[in-house]
């Protein structure tokens, strides 16, 4: 009995102070919810901001790509991109320089002497003539030549030879005119023209930024539409000539090739045998 | 007969308890709506980041399908870029040295006549040869090249040699700094 008396009786507990037990238990859930289900998110809601910001920031950086790729359709800088090509070509522009010689040559009215030209690997558009650094965005073909005419034609010649497209220019001049004996002597110039042409690799990344054209490249463009185009068409189809069939053989088997040749030598032989007969 | 309550301090004491534990329960069940609250607000705010993360990847792989759509004109426009820069670069190098030319072959002429030219670009500088008739044609030459308009315009012009032929003529040699086309 009297140890009936000293244990806890948790039925009267509970009918007396039934509010002070709920209280306990809502603390302690209230506690259980506090670190469960806030303090254990703090961790997870700051790795998730920084991933949204991080997000964000590449967002913004891919959005401002496609604007700008969006604008390029309509930018009239780009719109003159053929222009550049033909005034800086991707390839080396050999049949382009010996193009503008004959027709600068022609228009100046001199003559073209001692013409000398190291192209390379005229098959590759890699191959370097002159070896240059690997930063270099240019490479170039150096021709060297002569041009003899009167004084004012030749330099009518080195004008107009630096204005036309591809880029050219003339690294080396030595002009000389003995007057002594003749007042009208033509002059004779030495030259070197250096012919440019574009070998830089291109590398991009989908996340790097286009660059813009500085005002200097706008200028630039300016002094490039003042340059006269070369009048050499591209040339992209096999021309066949049409020359006609230059053997007469067309539309012949061999063996009927066979058979014509036979008859042939059989009637010449014939044809040689005929004298000694007749005597 | 007097009644004698014994308990009352117990019950004084039971209601004051009562009172406390309602107190303290009032409490916990604020401690527990405010609890629920900010679980409720963490979970939105952490549902709305993974909604805005997924947004976000879902606007980038857009974006990414765009570009790449476009990878063409992209390099079209690196090329264009980079062929502005190397013109640019060629079109530093180059001097006025057609200009140079024209410039003393009109303003000798009659005076004298430009019997040589010599020109290196890496050397930089345009080397003239003249040559006059006689004494008076060469002292027309030094007043040219002494003429204040000359100068404002090729400030550095040396003569570097002078021969008398045998004819009696005079073939002077001038040096000329030459300016860059783009300044």
């Amino acid at each position: 009995m009297i140890e009936n008396k000293n244990e806890f009786n948790w039925r009267l507990f509970w009918n007396t102070r039934k509010e002070l037990v709920l209280a306990v238990l809502f603390f302690i859930l209230s506690f259980l919810i506090i670190f469960i289900g806030i303090i254990q998110q703090i961790s997870p809601i700051k790795a998730n901001l920084s991933k949204l910001k991080d997000r964000e920031t590449e967002e913004a950086k891919f959005l401002e790509k496609t604007k700008q790729l969006q604008q390029l359709a309509v930018d009239p800088n780009f719109k003159q991109s053929s222009n550049i090509d033909e005034v800086l070509p991707s390839h080396k522009p050999l049949l382009e320089i010996l193009n503008n010689l004959n027709n600068v040559a022609n228009t100046a009215e001199v003559t073209i002497k001692n013409f000398s030209l190291n192209p390379g690997e005229i098959a590759s558009d890699t191959t370097k003539v002159k070896k240059s650094t690997t930063e270099q965005r240019y490479d170039y073909l150096d021709l060297d030549f002569s041009v003899s005419g009167s004084l004012w034609k030749i330099q009518n010649f080195l004008s107009l030879i630096e204005q036309v497209t591809p880029i050219s220019t003339i690294t080396s001049i030595s002009i000389n005119r003995n007057i002594d004996e003749d007042k009208n002597a033509q002059a004779q110039a030495d030259l070197i023209l250096r012919t440019f042409y574009f070998t830089q690799p291109i590398k991009t990344t989908i996340t790097s930024p286009l660059p813009a054209i500085a005002t200097t490249d706008q200028q630039i463009l300016n002094n490039v539409n003042e340059l006269i185009p070369n009048s050499l068409k591209e040339q992209n189809e096999i021309i066949t000539g049409d020359r006609g069939n230059l053997f007469g053989i067309q539309g012949k088997s061999i063996e009927e090739l066979e058979k014509e040749l036979n008859s042939q030598a059989a009637s010449q032989g014939a044809n040689a045998a005929l004298p000694s007969d007749t005597l | 007969m007097i009644n004698i309550n014994f308990l009352a301090n117990r019950v004084s004491q039971k209601d004051k308890q009562k009172e406390q534990d309602a107190k303290i329960f009032h409490i916990s069940i604020y401690v527990l709506i405010a609890a629920v609250v900010l679980m409720v607000v963490t979970v939105a705010f952490e549902f709305y980041g993974t909604l805005q993360i997924s947004n976000s990847e879902k606007k980038i792989k857009e974006y990414k399908e765009t570009i790449l759509a476009q990878e063409d004109v992209e390099i079209n426009y690196l090329i264009f870029v980079n062929k502005l820069k190397a013109i640019s670069e060629i079109y530093q190098k180059r001097s006025n040295k057609q200009e140079a030319m024209n410039y003393f072959s009109n303003t000798f002429d009659g005076v004298a006549e430009v019997i040589g030219m010599n020109y290196q670009e890496e050397q930089g500088g345009l080397v003239l040869q003249l040559q006059s008739d006689n004494v008076f044609r060469l002292e027309d030459i030094d007043n040219i090249l002494n003429s204040t308009e000359l100068r404002k315009k090729y400030q550095n012009v040396e003569k570097s040699a002078l021969i008398r032929t045998d004819a009696g003529s005079y073939k002077l040699t001038l040096k000329l700094e030459l300016k860059k086309e783009l300044n």
